[in-house]
């Protein structure tokens, strides 16, 4: 690898950590699953390095970055568009529309989450760690806890929507700080 | 549908899996016509995609993480994709005043007042729907009005009354401005309005939603109206040249003026902005009541282009 090589793969880098997290929310918004966001999410790496070169100004990496993750997520789904979870291009498009547009504003809610998840309690704590490990199905971990499904998906339902709630309340209160 | 709970289970279903083909439509008609919905979902969504990917493994247990992203970071971005997003709580039992400052020009080597409206003819009409011509207001429907016992006007001794909208969730109250005949700014310079409004809930102590959006076109006066028949901010948004918007959401606690400042930048091919008001509940259940509009302020500034920006409480 020649120094300029050398260069450009660390100038990806940065920029593609800086922006990992925004990138991975707008795809988990675009498509049914975890597992299918982060198939694209693969994917989307891939694409976003090899075509690297093809940016001119690392200003431009984010509103470059969304739209090939963009473009990569609409492939993915067009792929399956006779999944019934599919939603159409019409929604598809107003979502991306929004996702990237407030894109900045998420970021701020996961920079507040995780203070919110650190006021969950023990229990809460434990579903989230486990309900979100790799490769965990909902189904097992409820028979293993003696639970029916349906329960830790209403539970985990009910968290979210606090956690939702606890970053506004944290993002207002450092408006203030 | 008419529950939030039950739009909130179709969520549920769909990001666990569990949803049937006619949930997901169901999901997905929801979501082509309601955008508070959509933008609740897409933060439902978010929240799902940050647990999920592993950087957060730790944090509820305590364990520090690495923090990738600073603190308020986006604000130092573009001024226009800075002021374009935001959410800013009313805490304080006061009257408080919110900014989003772009990269201002320093030392402004012009500044025009492009609209200084409080509302102080009791006998002025507005039309309803978006603005047919610049410089008057267009909306939906209200009233000027005195103040009371428990209410100033922010500024003179009347208000606008904004009544609730029975079709959305929000009221709007538009104007466009003809920037045809403003100056244009030196290369080295860049030609910014800045727009202020307060508002105030006709009850005190209950949750509400207030925004500003200033919107830059290239179209004209004139021709801007027909673009907006029936087609709401969230398209119109994708047509601007330059967009500035802010987003209030009192808490119950707060009372007072509720002011807003947004900045936006006008590109030299800009012949009209667009500046749009509107006040609500914030939720569709909440029973609808009036807000009130005050001392709404617009001015051009042209001057030295500037490097930093930043969100301020003034």
């Amino acid at each position: 690898m020649t120094t300029s090589e050398d260069q450009k793969h660390v100038d990806f880098l940065r920029l593609y950590v800086e922006h990992e997290e925004a990138l991975r929310g707008f795809v988990r918004a675009l498509v049914p699953t975890r597992e299918d966001a982060r198939d694209v999410m693969q994917e989307v790496t891939v694409v976003l390095w090899r075509k690297f070169g093809e940016l001119s100004a690392v200003e431009d990496f984010r509103r470059w970055a969304f739209g090939v993750t963009r473009m990569e997520a609409l492939t993915f789904l067009r792929d399956r568009a006779r999944d019934r979870h599919v939603f159409g291009d019409d929604v598809l498009g107003l979502l991306a529309d929004e996702a990237e547009a407030d894109a900045d504003a998420f970021e701020e809610e996961r920079i507040a989450l995780e203070e919110c998840l650190g006021k969950l309690d023990a229990v809460q704590r434990a579903l989230v760690d486990a309900a979100y490990a790799p490769g965990v199905r909902i189904d097992a971990l409820a028979a293993s806890a003696g639970r029916s499904a349906m329960s830790l998906y209403k539970a985990l339902h009910r968290i979210r929507l606090a956690l939702m709630d606890c970053t506004q309340r944290v993002l207002a209160r450092r408006e203030f700080s | 549908m008419n529950s939030e709970q039950q739009r909130l289970d179709l969520v549920r279903r769909y990001v666990d899996s569990t949803s049937t083909a006619e949930e997901t439509r169901a999901l997905e008609n929801e979501l082509r016509t309601r955008a508070a919905f959509r933008h609740q979902f897409l933060r439902y969504m978010n929240v799902d995609a940050a647990l999920g990917s592993g950087r957060l493994a730790g944090v509820a247990l305590g364990i520090p993480t690495p923090v990738t992203h600073r603190q308020a970071r986006w604000l130092s971005r573009r001024p226009v994709i800075a002021a374009g997003v935001g959410l800013v709580f009313g805490l304080f039992c006061a009257s408080v005043t919110w900014a989003m400052i772009g990269t201002r020009p320093t030392g402004a080597r012009i500044n025009v007042p492009l609209l200084d409206e409080s509302f102080e003819n009791p006998q002025m009409i507005w039309p309803t729907g978006f603005p047919t011509q610049a410089e008057s207001w267009s909306g939906d429907r209200g009233q000027i009005v005195g103040g009371n016992a428990e209410l100033t006007p922010r500024d003179g001794k009347f208000m606008l009354r904004l009544d609730p909208s029975e079709a959305t969730t929000l009221s709007y109250l538009d104007r466009v401005i003809d920037l045809q005949s403003l100056p244009l700014p030196e290369s080295n310079e860049m030609r910014q309005i800045e727009v202020t409004a307060s508002f105030h809930a006709a009850i005190p102590g209950i949750r509400e939603r207030y925004t500003l959006r200033v919107a830059t076109f290239s179209e004209t006066p004139d021709q801007i109206g027909s673009l907006w028949i029936n087609v709401p901010w969230q398209e119109m948004d994708q047509r601007t040249l330059t967009l500035a918007k802010r987003g209030l959401s009192t808490l119950a606690d707060a009372s007072g003026w509720q002011t807003i400042t947004v900045t936006v930048e006008v590109p030299r091919e800009a012949h009209s902005v667009v500046i749009s008001l509107a006040s609500g509940r914030l939720k569709n259940s909440d029973e609808k009541i009036p807000h009130y509009l005050d001392d709404v302020r617009a001015r051009l500034l042209i001057g030295p282009r500037a490097t930093h920006s930043r969100l301020r409480r003034l």
